[in-house]
């Protein structure tokens, strides 16, 4: 019966390749997309250290769910509902002092002009509500109907809010010029 | 397409591509003006919004997700009866490895620390004789430090030295404490792995840094820096003032 065992055909080589197919996949998406997820969780949070985080446990939750996503151009929103979702829990778990804007422009912007630096700090210092979907849009790439879907909104308060977000920082932008 | 109507429209998207829009940069040259003056603008916004990236990222999210991974096991089967004790033993090595850290698990953890020392965003210099030099961070308080332990039911009683970060960073695929402290001649990492545990001491070391990775008394601790001299005297520091509750 032990002899019958050892016989047995394996079927882990096949069990294998499917573990490479999906980490040649999962690799690729976060080569693909790793820049602009941490970028929109850096303007989400307002902290390198924190959005690195975010980052990091939306990936991890990525890779156990993989099989969960269907179709590989949907992955950027999918990441990014991954990562809102976390920080919701972070921020709910965590005293406010941990998610509040840092101003890490010392850092950042040591060698940017300073025409950069003041859009920065205009765009950290505008309200939320206004600034993720401008991020969406801009990092992202994403269209006014995705943002709606990624944020739970409809489209014509996105486009509001779009709007307004522009019109506050070109204002504050040409108040500097002036 | 009204004027106002453009006027939102450039404000919500200068680069939209309906129709109304399109025809009236071609028909308006104060319109293509208006255009091209918000996609301009929104140049200078994603230049903004564009915030460096950490260095070698993707190398540390996929050791991240890498130290995740587990051995696969052969397949359920339909099972034999004479295959159960079999099947019992291999599950019980399963089991137990699941609570210790395998030779090749405590390599990811340790290529896991490098990656989080040294990406905080501070300038530090030194010069021979010189104090340590930092900028672009501040000190942190006790208060945020123990914040962070209090997580594991852990804290620090005593000063260890002057912190200038602490995060509750994920390690090993959880939770942990990462804290960065001056020491004389450059900056310490130590990072507190609570969910890992390891059976002795080991030494971390690679072309830049050095260091040790060792049990504490719930999970494990690493200590790494380019100030060798410094580290035992942080691990003492650090271990005389920890301790945990229940």
């Amino acid at each position: 019966m032990i002899k019958k065992l050892l016989r047995k055909k394996s079927t882990v080589p096949s069990v294998s390749k499917d573990i490479d197919k999906k980490q040649q996949r999962f690799d690729t998406m976060v080569r693909e997309l790793h820049a602009d997820l941490y970028r929109y969780a850096y303007w989400l949070c307002g902290s390198a250290a924190q959005a690195d985080d975010l980052v990091q446990e939306t990936f991890l939750r990525a890779w156990r769910a993989l099989d969960s996503l269907k179709e590989q151009k949907a992955a950027k929103s999918w990441l990014i509902t991954i990562l809102r979702r976390e920080n919701a829990r972070l921020y709910e778990r965590y005293t406010p002092e941990f998610v509040e804007l840092e101003d890490n422009s010392s850092q950042v912007d040591a060698e940017h002009n300073t025409e950069q630096y003041a859009l920065r700090h205009a765009i950290k210092q505008l309200e939320p509500d206004y600034r993720e979907p401008l991020v969406l849009q801009i990092v992202g790439g994403f269209s006014g109907e995705e943002i709606a879907g990624i944020l739970n909104l409809n489209v014509n308060t996105v486009s509001t809010r779009l709007f307004r977000a522009r019109n506050k920082l070109k204002k504050i932008v040409h108040d500097d010029d002036t | 397409m009204d004027d106002l109507e453009f006027r939102r429209q450039c404000y919500t998207d200068p680069y939209s591509d309906d129709a109304a829009f399109i025809e009236k940069c071609h028909n308006s040259k104060e319109a293509a003006d208006l255009a091209a003056e918000m996609q301009a603008f929104d140049k200078q916004l994603e230049a903004a919004l564009n915030v460096p990236v950490p260095e070698q990222y993707t190398d540390k999210i996929l050791s991240g997700i890498h130290s995740e991974n587990i051995t696969v096991l052969a397949p359920k089967k339909r099972y034999h009866p004479a295959l159960a004790l079999a099947a019992s033993i291999v599950l019980g090595f399963f089991i137990f490895f699941q609570f210790t850290v395998s030779h090749y698990e405590l390599d990811d953890i340790k290529q896991e620390v490098f990656a989080h020392a040294g990406h905080e965003a501070m300038h530090v210099s030194h010069e021979a004789g010189q104090p340590l030099k930092i900028a672009g961070v501040q000190r942190v308080s006790y208060e945020k430090i123990n914040q962070a332990f209090g997580l594991f039911n852990a804290k620090l009683n005593t000063d260890i030295g002057d912190v200038y970060y602490v995060n509750n960073c994920v390690i090993a695929g959880k939770k942990g404490v990462h804290l960065v402290i001056a020491g004389k001649t450059g900056m310490i990492t130590v990072l507190y792995i609570p969910h890992v545990d390891i059976e002795d001491k080991d030494i971390l070391s690679n072309s830049l840094l050095a260091g040790h990775i060792f049990p504490a008394k719930k999970g494990t601790m690493a200590i790494v820096g380019e100030d060798t001299e410094q580290l035992e005297a942080v691990k003492t520091r650090l271990m005389d003032s920890i301790s945990w509750s229940a």
